[in-house]
């Protein structure tokens, strides 16, 4: 057994009278890919924005490492090593590809050798980016602005890395890359929470998986296992 | 030709100024999508801390500069902290009359205990530093337009290159995925608020000193046509707020050369009105909706 990184516990969520998150628990270990599917309103970007402290949460706990985090606010909660790669990418589209790699270092201002590695890391790992470094960001295209999404998040040198719906309103080639590079970022150490509507792709990559529905956990398995559900198989896969 | 040259030159200077509070708009705008229209106030007190150093303490210039400039930020950031923190998030039309509210407040407050009238403000480098083809540049003006030149170089420093004008920079475009960066948000609005708040009160120290006077109700008028200024020049972009104060106070010099006086105050909004028409993201501004 590895060690649990993330725990979600009886966390509920609400905006005004509606209620996203009732009562979700999950645990996540280290070194896992762990992927969230579930229609459109589940409460997947819901409860990936309570992790990082974005929506308040009304009761129950978030632990990260065994400490608690629940309701810190999200720049405390950037510097303890946890990324998230929001859904519809948020780039900074009047930035250059190279300031929103920067300001993914925000926290590592200290150590400027350090961020000059990590660029050098990223231009390598992500050449496209390397080529745009003086594009602004809005004028890249979905896949490289999603690839810059990634990048700008792997610059803070997470341990976690959150990523919201990272095949959205991309090409499927593209999205063939995107996943290649979420297996490469995984097989190098990091623990990856991944929210994604495509529940093929999402079993395939994946170790365990956690289906949600209308702010509920309403099943949650292996993807070995999952992918022989039958309900899974009829809601989800299309089968 | 003499009146041309005449009347841009007191246009600079009195440009320099609203670039100066339109500036302090945009700062703040550009951070938490709000008009601040306590400004104009923050503009007074800072005329009314240089009034008080030099009618009290000494009469020097740099000195009530520094003066001027900390007054305006402290104010700016305690009045950030006690009044917009509580109301951000607030719809954005009670979060306006809270700022219109809180003008009122320090315009009376200063009434109350200084008086209504107008009060006579020390003269600084009255002589003349050239006169050319009939053409008088005072040493005050030069003194005046090269401090603002000085304080808009090192604004663009700060927001351009330093990490915290990163931040603000950053939070402008996007708050909640700039917290998602590591960013301070709640931080960074008061950083940029307090500034703000300081170029306001140098402004004013330089309006007491242009106009060699001060009262409590001083800020209105610069007040409001630096908001027009800015809003001119594009309300999200400081160069743009920048550009749109300098215009504005050349475009109202012509303008009182080509009427008269008494249209000082109108000339200037009609021209702002028929370009807004014209171009409503101003001159420098996004496409993006300008939200009030
Ligand atoms: N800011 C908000 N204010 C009010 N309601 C919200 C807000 N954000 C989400 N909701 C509601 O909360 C519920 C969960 O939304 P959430 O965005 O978490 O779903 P999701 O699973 O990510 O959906 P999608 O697949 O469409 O991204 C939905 O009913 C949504 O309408
Ligand atoms: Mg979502």
């Amino acid at each position: 057994m590895s060690k649990e990184i993330v725990k979600l516990d009886d966390v509920c969520v609400c905006y005004g009278a509606i209620r996203a998150l009732q009562g979700v628990s999950l645990s996540v270990e280290e070194g896992a890919i762990v992927a969230l599917i579930g229609s459109n309103g589940a409460g997947k970007t819901t409860l990936l924005n309570a992790l990082s402290g974005l929506v308040p949460v009304q009761s129950g706990h978030i632990f990260l490492r065994g400490e608690e985090i629940t309701n810190e606010k999200p720049h405390i909660i950037a510097q303890r090593r946890i990324a998230h790669v929001p859904e519809g990418r948020k780039i900074f589209s009047e930035l250059t590809v190279e300031e929103n790699l920067r300001i993914g270092a925000y926290t590592q201002y200290k150590n400027k050798a350090k961020i000059e590695q990590l660029l050098h890391m990223n231009f390598e790992l992500f050449p496209i980016l390397a080529e745009r470094r003086k594009q602004m960001g809005g004028s890249l295209s979905g896949g490289e602005q999603q690839m810059l999404a990634i990048a700008r998040g792997l610059m803070s040198e997470p341990d976690i890395i959150l990523l919201d719906e990272p095949s959205l309103g991309i090409a499927p080639i593209m999205v063939e890359h995107i996943f290649e590079f979420i297996r490469q970022i995984n097989a190098s150490g990091k623990t990856i929470i991944l929210v994604e509507q495509n529940a093929n792709l999402a079993l395939e990559t994946a170790s365990y998986v956690y289906v949600l529905e209308t702010g509920r956990i309403v099943n949650e398995n292996t993807s070995d296992v999952l992918i022989h559900d039958d309900t899974i198989q009829k809601v989800y896969l299309g089968l | 030709m003499t009146m041309f040259f005449q009347q841009l030159v007191n246009g600079i200077t009195q440009g320099g100024l609203y670039a100066l509070l339109a500036i302090a708009y945009s700062l703040v705008y550009g951070v938490m999508g709000l008009v601040n229209f306590s400004t104009g106030s923050i503009y007074m007190l800072g005329a009314m801390s240089s009034w008080l150093v030099c009618k009290y303490i000494i009469e020097s210039f740099w000195l009530s500069v520094l003066i001027s400039f900390g007054v305006g930020f402290v104010v700016a950031f305690v009045l950030e902290k006690i009044a917009f923190s509580a109301i951000r998030g607030a719809t954005r039309i009670a979060s306006l009359i809270c700022t219109i509210g809180f003008s009122q407040f320090i315009n009376e407050a200063v009434a109350l205990i200084f008086g209504k009238a107008t009060q006579g403000m020390s003269t600084f480098f009255d002589q003349e530093l050239f006169a050319f083809l009939g053409v008088h540049i005072s040493v005050m003006q030069a003194v005046l337009v090269v401090t603002v030149i000085i304080i808009l170089v090192a604004l663009q420093f700060f927001v351009y290159r330093t990490r915290i004008g990163l931040a603000i920079r950053t939070v402008s475009m996007d708050e909640k995925t700039a917290g998602l960066m590591g960013i301070n948000v709640n931080r960074t609005i008061s950083i940029a608020f307090s500034l703000s708040g300081a170029c306001a009160a140098i402004a004013g120290l330089m309006g007491a000193v242009y106009y060699r006077s001060f009262s409590a109700y001083m800020g209105w008028m610069p007040g409001i046509k630096s908001f027009s200024a800015a809003v001119f020049g594009g309300l999200s972009s400081m160069p743009g707020a920048i550009l749109g104060g300098y215009l504005m106070g050349i475009i109202e010099n012509f303008g009182v050369q080509v009427f008269s006086t008494g249209y000082r105050d109108v000339i200037s909004f009609i021209v702002m009105i028929v370009f807004l028409l014209v171009r409503p993201q101003g001159i420098l501004g996004s496409k993006k909706k300008v939200k009030l």
